[in-house]
């Protein structure tokens, strides 16, 4: 009897635990489409300042940034866009679209606010995930308003802060007769705005961005021998750092901008220095009869990486600065030179000699050892990183081959651009911080 | 007896014979009273038979004290003659009394015997009897035993009856609830067939329609909460474990946005499972 019942409870416990093993049903997605955000940028509406559009320079950002794919064929204008349902927003594949206004205030200001859409949430409706409004800005400000929108939106859709209110330094040369050939120039880092902050009858090279975007350490041969220099770029004052006998060049920025590394060859072969910029002491970092050139400080200050021929070929080493310890940080390839490092310390671009014999940009993580290639031009060199590590900044020859230009890389390696072309030769490009938001 | 014992007792018997005479000289010479003379035990079976002889040292006792009233007469032949025949006639009595007393011990004996037999057969007959009453009784006692262990078959008998019933009825009882079992766990094949058909008809829908982030590392899993109209229209899709990626989590809810509506089997039945369930996106997975 007793048996008889113990199997009937043992059946039903049985029973009941069947509906219990399908409790939650998970599907599991593994495939996909790589693809950037699909984005539809329509034309702010309003009277905008003449030879502005805020809404082609956000599409612009956000189209170069590699992360986006801006939905060009919008049919209609602004007003009936914004009537458009929602349904058709999706057959056209926007996953967002962006809306915007400007209202004339008189007197060279405006108001100016703008709306950013999910079209597949919010149902029949899209749903609005940022409306922001801007007042009283000033007509010569609007491209770094739209800079600064444009940085908005990115963060709110990538997670990764916008890089697109930033600048750029590099050096143009143009040697067709001009008195000065050679300049010193920043620009927004879209390429517009340029400023001239130094003219030169002889070279000049090596332009570094101090932690705050407020200066520039360069190299300059105006007095016919290498110099360093740093700039003040408010102000346009210049402070000699070093002169001395041979090599004074590449000058790379502590992160807490209190020294300079630097590469001298005054007691020899070209080594690598730090100057403490207030005390203007010089310290030794690498020793030894061969070539340590092109010093890049690591975010957490403890080490530097440079170039250098110890191991026969051109390799990229590291020094930590307590002990000068020193490891080799590059094995793939034959040639590898001009570090630069990721904020996050993750990651680190080169110019990387491929198996074709062309040196290309390639990034390396630093904790795997991983090395992607991620141009193919003949000459790309001197890469710079945005500051958020998103993009990589170069220099490479136009199509012809006939001019240098600088380029532009996203860090894996997918979407590929060139800077408008100026005359002359662009060489040289650095990307500077983050910088404070400018009042508007 | 042998001859060599014979032989002595003939030298003894002539030793006697010349005490004798000596006695009876001073017995005559003496005029006195009767003087009991001494026999030693072995002296009266001289000249007797065998038999007699025997008997005499059998039973010593007597005869000196019979010897011993015969001595008071004259002449020693005679005396010697009486007495050899009164000794005779003495042992002849004593025979003849022994062999009463034997004849009346043996009749004795046999009676008793007999007495005995009878006794016993007696009591034989008694234990017979005694033993055929315990046997009756026993017999009685097996009988009622039997009778008792009849009972109690024939009661197991019937409780096996019953048993055996009740364990036909469970068995049939079993025999249904196995068949019942059978067939729910037949639905749920197929409920889980169904389910399996129209997961992987969604999960190909959204493969078609998963917008995998560019510029990010292949490192990234989430997991997205769905509800589901009846029609299955995405009525929410929400990431409840995030992978840490902004552009990612929202990718995967896109994905399911993307899809609606997501293909669903038209019995009510089959769609419970799909009324709260996930997609996990975890494109390492492959």
């Amino acid at each position: 009897m007793k048996k008889t019942y113990i199997v009937f409870i043992l059946y039903f416990l049985g029973l009941c635990t069947i509906p219990m093993a399908q409790a939650q049903l998970n599907i599991e997605i593994t495939q996909g489409m790589l693809g950037e955000i699909p984005i539809a940028i329509t034309a702010f509406e309003g009277v905008q300042p003449p030879g502005v559009a805020l809404g082609s320079i956000i599409k612009n950002d956000l189209s170069t940034s590699g992360r986006f794919k801006t939905i060009t064929n919008l049919p209609g204008s602004a007003q009936n866009l914004r009537a458009l349902p929602v349904k058709q927003w999706q057959d056209l594949g926007a996953e967002n679209v962006v809306f915007g206004q400007v209202k004339s205030l008189g007197n060279n200001r405006y108001t100016v606010s703008f709306e950013l859409v999910d079209t597949f949430n919010g149902g029949a409706s899209a749903q609005r995930l940022i409306h922001k409004s801007y007042e009283n800005i000033r007509a010569e400000n609007f491209r770094a308003l739209a800079h600064h929108i444009s940085d908005v939106i990115y963060e709110s859709l990538t997670g990764v802060k916008g890089a697109f209110s930033t600048r750029i330094a590099y050096i143009l040369v143009n040697e067709a007769g001009q008195q000065y050939p050679y300049a010193l120039e920043i620009a927004d880092a879209d390429g517009y705005n340029p400023k001239t902050l130094v003219l030169s009858k002889e070279p000049m090279m090596s332009p570094a961005w101090s932690p705050d975007g407020k200066r520039l350490a360069f190299v300059s041969f105006e007095k016919k021998q290498s110099e360093v220099y740093i700039i003040d770029i408010a102000t346009g004052r210049r402070e000699l750092i070093a002169r001395f006998p041979g090599i004074n060049g590449a000058p790379s920025w502590s992160f807490d901008s209190r020294s300079l590394a630097l590469v001298l060859s005054k007691d020899g072969s070209p080594k690598i220095y730090t100057i403490d910029l207030l005390t203007k002491q010089l310290t030794s970092i690498t020793q030894g009869m061969n070539i340590d050139t092109e010093p890049a400080f690591e975010p957490d200050g403890r080490s530097l990486l440079f170039t250098s021929n110890r191991g026969g070929q051109p390799q990229i080493y590291r020094i930590y600065l307590n002990n000068h310890s020193v490891e080799r940080v590059t094995f793939t390839g034959n040639y590898n030179a001009r570090p630069r490092v990721t904020q996050d310390g993750k990651k680190m671009v080169m110019i990387h000699q491929g198996s074709d014999g062309h040196f290309h940009i390639a990034s390396q993580n630093l904790q795997t050892g991983e090395v992607s290639v991620l141009t193919n031009s003949d000459l790309d060199e001197s890469p710079s990183l945005s500051p958020n590590g998103a993009m990589i900044l170069y220099g490479t020859s136009d199509t012809k081959n006939s001019r240098r230009v600088l380029g532009m890389v996203t860090i894996d390696g997918r979407g590929r651009l060139r800077l408008p072309a100026r005359q002359g030769n662009v060489q040289e490009p650095a990307w500077s911080p983050y910088l404070a938001v400018k009042s508007m | 007896m042998n001859k060599a014992e014979n032989q002595s007792y003939t030298k003894y018997f002539l030793l006697a014979i010349s005490l004798h005479c000596i006695v009876l000289a001073v017995i005559l010479l003496n005029h006195s009273s009767q003087e009991t003379l001494k026999i030693s035990a072995m002296e009266p079976t001289h000249s007797m038979p065998k038999e007699i002889v025997a008997s005499l040292a059998v039973i010593p006792s007597e005869a000196p004290k019979k010897i011993q009233k015969k001595i008071q007469i004259a002449e020693p032949q005679k005396l010697v003659q009486d007495l050899v025949k009164d000794l005779v006639q003495e042992q002849e009595i004593n025979l003849e009394k022994i062999k009463a007393e034997k004849l009346a011990k043996l009749e004795k004996l046999e009676k008793e015997l007999e007495k005995n037999k009878v006794e016993q057969l007696a009591k034989l007959e008694q234990a017979k009897r005694e033993q055929a009453k315990i046997e009756a009784a026993r017999l009685l006692e097996q009988n009622k035993e039997r009778i008792l262990a009849q009972k109690r078959i024939t009661q197991v008998q019937q409780e096996a009856e019953k048993v055996a019933q009740k364990a036909a009825e469970q068995v049939l009882a079993q025999q249904q609830a196995l068949a019942q079992q059978a067939q729910r766990a037949n639905e749920q094949a197929q409920l889980l067939r169904m389910i399996d058909r129209y997961a992987l008809l969604m999960r190909a829908k959204i493969h078609q329609n998963w917008r995998r982030p560019v510029g990010i590392d292949n490192l990234y899993k989430c997991k997205v909460a769905v509800k589901l109209g009846i029609h299955g229209e995405v009525v929410s899709a929400k990431v409840i474990d995030s992978s840490g990626n902004v552009e990612f989590d929202r990718s995967a809810e896109l994905a399911i946005l993307k899809s609606s509506p997501l293909p669903l089997p038209s019995d009510e039945k089959m769609r419970a499972p799909f009324n709260n369930f996930t997609f996990t996106f975890d494109p390492q997975m492959v």
